[in-house]
């Protein structure tokens, strides 16, 4: 029998040490492995370099609870809820360093580690400022002609949220299909972690009904967490969609230091396990998660 | 719709909203059979593409962050209210989660038009959507750290045509030199063609007039002044000195058509206000009465 990945959230948090760089799939709010950042939060990770394409909630949770030092991002904010206020102080004040990119460059530096190259070439940046201040950026000259390089971001530990897998880690979508989930899950650089939590762990005989909606192969993945609603308040689009009332008073706890330490101790901390969690927030595990075994 | 009122320095007309000639202005940069990109959040090009879609422009893909409409309306107000995912129930769409290879489509110049709405811009179509600085100017220590460029750069470099909004026009966003150079603008300039990028931004609508890029010079010039507005008012709120024709056009006032087809069909609620801060509450109270929350 094929080794079994499915592990806690805790030994899967556990994977990750003090200074990693840790890769963040989802966009927006949708596919955030939120889950297993308030996990990384309650275990009091420090010193992280998060690479997330765009930070939300979840991103300005752990850089208020102290876990980040440095960012490779192309925005962090609550789009139209506002501005993400412990990313915004943090950074004015010095306390945390940020590599801001281009959305393309960012693609093209994750795309890069996933192919197993030292950089990938774009004209998208010519001509800016972000070269001068993001060090994963260089002008060079092909054939007389001015490209970007857009070096390779190799993640220690790449944390990606999906729908379902088994106990080998093959991991898959149905009815969706990833933004770029996969190729932040690959971007992780040789002997690094690849963690993914789902929404159901099931037994390889259903992987066998769909394998077209396998988005990673079990050989690419270390490790599967099981975890319901695993990017509540954001969504799972089509399965379930934002928690609009949890992300307005998420975004108001962010403002004040003190409010969020209270928000994690009572709200998120004491919570024994998923089943409580669920039942706190509201959320139903409805046909769609008793139908896949 | 309200006489007299006073925003963002603009007395408006009887008639039509500043929101209205925005978005008339908006919708008159697109052409059928555009392929357009359009970021979430931003009211009020979602409004005008819809428009264009109804008028002129039937042929026009509209391409949001999270799915893909060819035809059928998209639903700006699933875009706005529920979260971005919500479009998901409520629109037709032929593609989801398009995210990763539309930059090799952006590449190869498949997607010809956005819309955007730059923090900061000076006299050459510079933006800025990253910081502002103080004395040391030291990016890892701003005075003032926006939320971040997004695709914004992506798209002024790379993309056919790119068309600016800002319904605040005021000094502190139209500067004669951006703080921080986030993207090159030097629309249609020598150096974009010898780079391969796109045409950069070839129009900028602002509560107050259109302005246009000089085809010589790159630099920003007045291309026209919207109804009621005097040449002194947008001077006093342009941080630098523009481009001045000798006759200044009028911007072309919103037709009957276009307003009945914004009033009664497309934006009802009336989502092409959200981006005047005055307004949002009187727009979420319109939203709130048909069941729409925010």
């Amino acid at each position: 029998m094929a080794q079994d990945k499915a592990i806690s959230i805790e030994d899967a948090v556990g994977l990750i040490k003090d200074g990693d760089n840790v890769a963040f799939g989802g966009v927006l709010m949708n596919f955030k492995p939120i889950a297993l950042m308030w996990e990384i939060i309650k275990q009091e990770k420090k010193d992280l370099t998060v690479t997330i394409l765009t930070g939300n909630f979840g991103l300005d949770a752990m850089i208020g609870m102290g876990c980040v030092k440095a960012l490779n991002t192309i925005y962090v904010g609550f789009e139209n809820l506002g501005f993400a206020p412990n990313f915004q102080q943090r950074v004015q004040e010095g306390s945390l360093y940020m590599n801001e990119f281009t959305e393309m460059q960012w693609f093209w530096a994750m795309r890069a580690s996933e192919m197993g190259l030292p950089f990938l070439p774009c004209r998208s940046g010519l001509g800016s400022e972000l070269v001068e201040v993001n060090p994963y950026l260089s002008e060079f000259d092909f054939n007389g002609e001015k490209l970007i390089a857009v070096k390779a971001i190799e993640p220690d530990v790449t944390i990606i949220h999906s729908m379902v897998g088994d106990h080998s880690g093959t991991i898959q979508l149905e009815r969706a299909k990833t933004y770029m989930e996969d190729t932040v899950a690959r971007s992780v650089r040789k002997g690094g972690k690849v963690i993914v939590s789902v929404e159901k762990l099931v037994e390889t005989d259903y992987i066998y009904k769909n394998p077209g909606n396998t988005i990673l192969n079990s050989f690419e993945v270390d490790a599967v967490v099981e975890i319901p609603y695993g990017s509540h308040p954001g969504s799972v689009a089509p399965l379930y969609f934002n928690d609009m009332a949890s992300q307005m008073n998420l975004s108001d706890v962010l403002k004040k230091e003190a409010r969020l330490q209270r928000f994690f101790e009572k709200k998120i901390f004491a919570i024994k396990d998923r089943t409580e969690y669920l039942e706190k927030f509201n959320l139903k595990l409805g046909p769609w998660w008793e139908e896949r075994k | 719709m309200v006489g007299g009122a006073q925003i963002g320095g603009l007395k408006m007309a009887e008639e039509y909203s500043i929101s209205e000639i925005m978005v008339t202005s908006l919708a008159d940069g697109i052409k059928s059979g555009d392929v357009i990109f359009q970021g979430a959040a931003t009211p009020m090009p979602m409004v005008a593409i819809e428009l264009a879609r109804a008028t002129h422009a039937k042929d026009t893909v509209y391409f949001s962050a999270l799915g893909v409409s060819p035809r059928d309306p998209l639903n700006f107000e699933a875009l706005l209210t529920d979260g971005l995912t919500e479009v998901l129930k409520k629109a037709k769409l032929t593609n989801y989660l398009f995210g990763r290879e539309m930059w090799d489509e952006v590449n190869k110049g498949k997607l010809t038009l956005e819309f955007l709405r730059p923090a900061q811009i000076d006299k050459y179509w510079n933006c800025n959507n990253c910081v502002l600085y103080g004395e040391d100017r030291n990016f890892q220590k701003p005075k003032f750290r926006f939320p971040g460029g997004m695709a914004v750069s992506d798209a002024i470099n790379l993309m056919e045509r790119v068309i600016l909004y800002t319904p605040a026009h005021r000094p502190r966003t139209f500067v004669d030199k951006v703080d921080f150079l986030m993207v090159k603008g030097y629309p249609l300039s020598k150096w974009r063609k010898e780079n391969k990028l796109g045409n950069g931004p070839i129009k900028m609508v602002t509560n107050l007039c259109i302005f246009e890029p000089d085809p010589e010079t790159s630099l920003m010039k007045i291309a026209s002044i919207h109804p009621g507005v005097s040449l002194n008012e947008v001077l006093e709120n342009t941080g630098f000195k523009p481009l001045i024709p000798k006759n200044i056009p009028e911007t072309p006032k919103p037709t009957n058509k276009q307003l009945q087809l914004l009033r009664e069909t497309i934006d009802p609620i009336g989502f092409r206000d959200l981006e005047f801060p005055e307004l949002r509450m009187k727009v979420m109270a319109r939203a709130a009465e048909k069941g729409i929350n925010f």
